[in-house]
């Protein structure tokens, strides 16, 4: 006898009309409607997605200021994106910017280079392993390569951070470098051309 | 060497005695029908299906077959083009038909769980459900919804909206661009614009690689999903890009 098929889907997205699969994280607006990874993805740089404690609080928890806003905001949103990129593209005159919250290093023994761990947040465009980026401490610029990324909360369940790459508007737990002689501060920017 | 007991083909009923080949259900078919199926499908895909599923799969490939022009239009019907489709009442329609009604009825592709546990893609495509009587309103609203996409994006060659944009791993220096097809039709070898203050970038599409249920298609037409492959660096790229298409 053929076993019951099931079917993990939430109903067409109100923008694209695409599914809205439910074995990805799904984003519920403030009037309700859900919308799919993909519209969300499209004005994540306007909105960035944090990790943090409330007050009272032991667990870090997703903060996501799109689940804030109505379907009618959401679509204003989506009219206003491509401009607030532009404008990002022109400010900082990069294809892709990551700014360094914080460091962390970990000796890997004599002759061999640290890794070194920059958390931080990408702030818009594309990163991923092998990447060839410039770190920027105080207006030089360093070559250098993406030797791994994971992003924030990895582990959690319903998260999209099972991606090992990093996107505009998503937190890092880290982008390390293996490379000698190069250092990162907090408060420098990693970019890519 | 055949066996000796007899068995009753689970498509054409005959009890036969030879060669079987397994199907899903734990069913088996003679080699006639095998010799049907090979023509349509590969071995590994129909070895999957059921009995049901493969009757009506079959009796559509067979009328598609017999029917050497569309029911609408009076075209030439390719039997080997995949888009070609039989409609509720049992006429035919050709492929170009199809596509122009894509953008009033796309296609609803979900993910569900087969018999083995294992995720599969599942595409429902309302057009099989119209009759012939259909097709010309249905033609009418997607015209109506292309004339306001041209009005909103332009006149190309095609317009592709991004969704994601994939490092491709397994060759060096290509990517992956992730969307759908607002306008018009992506074929290999076509160009990407996409148009930025600076300036305009332009990239060649090396290869397409459309949806599972789409597989068997050399382009992407409109209100398709799909993958376009992209040699050399692609950081200008960003989701929600209106990317243009030209054949230069």
């Amino acid at each position: 006898m053929e076993k019951q098929k099931k079917r993990f889907d939430n109903g067409p997205c109100p923008i694209c009309g695409r599914a809205i699969i439910n074995l990805n994280f799904i984003t519920k607006l403030a009037d309700g409607t859900e919308v799919c990874p993909d519209c969300v993805s499209k004005i994540r740089v306007m909105y960035p997605l944090k990790y943090g404690r409330q007050k009272g609080k032991k667990k870090t928890e997703r903060m996501d200021p799109i689940e804030k806003l109505t379907l009618d905001e959401f679509r204003a949103a989506m009219d206003k994106a491509p401009e607030y990129l532009e404008d990002l593209r022109e400010k900082y005159g990069h294809n892709a910017v990551y700014k360094v919250d914080g460091i962390s290093m970990y000796p890997r023994g004599w002759f061999r280079a640290p890794y070194i761990c920059a958390k931080g947040r990408c702030v818009f465009g594309y990163f991923d392993i092998n990447d060839e980026v410039e770190v920027i401490h105080m207006g030089v610029p360093v070559k250098a390569k993406i030797f791994d990324i994971a992003r924030e909360y990895a582990n959690e369940k319903g998260c999209d951070a099972w991606y090992r790459r990093g996107e505009g508007g998503y937190p890092l737990k880290w982008m390390v470098f293996s490379q000698k002689d190069l250092m990162i501060y907090p408060g420098d920017l990693i970019v890519k051309d | 060497m055949g066996r000796s007991n007899p068995f009753k083909c689970a498509l054409c009923g005959n009890e036969t005695v030879g060669r079987r080949f397994g199907i899903k259900g734990s069913r088996y078919i003679c080699l006639d029908c095998r010799k049907k199926l090979d023509k349509y499908i590969p071995y590994l895909e129909w070895s999957k299906k059921s009995s049901s599923e493969l009757k009506k799969y079959l009796s559509e490939k067979e009328l598609i077959a017999s029917q050497k022009t569309c029911s609408f239009c009076g075209g030439r019907i390719d039997p080997d083009d995949a888009g070609n489709m039989v409609l509720k009442d049992k006429s035919v329609i050709c492929a170009g038909c199809v596509e122009s009604m894509r953008l009033a009825k796309p296609v609803f592709v979900t993910v569900e769980r087969g018999p083995g546990y294992e995720y599969k893609e599942a595409a429902d495509d309302p057009v099989p459900e119209l009759t012939l009587e259909d097709v010309p309103w249905v033609q009418k609203e997607a015209a109506e919804e292309r004339e306001r996409r041209v009005a909103r994006y332009g006149s190309h060659k095609a317009v592709f909206i991004v969704d994601d944009v994939t490092k491709y791993q397994k060759a060096e220096d290509s990517h992956q661009i992730y969307g759908r097809v607002v306008l018009g039709r992506i074929d290999k070898g076509d160009t990407l614009r996409v148009h930025r203050r600076e300036g305009e970038y332009r990239r060649v599409v090396t290869w397409i690689d459309p949806q599972e249920f789409n597989k068997k298609a050399k382009y992407l037409s409109e209100g398709y999903d799909g993958n376009l492959m992209v040699q050399g660096d692609v950081s200008f790229i960003y989701p929600g890009d209106v990317l243009t298409v030209e054949r230069l």
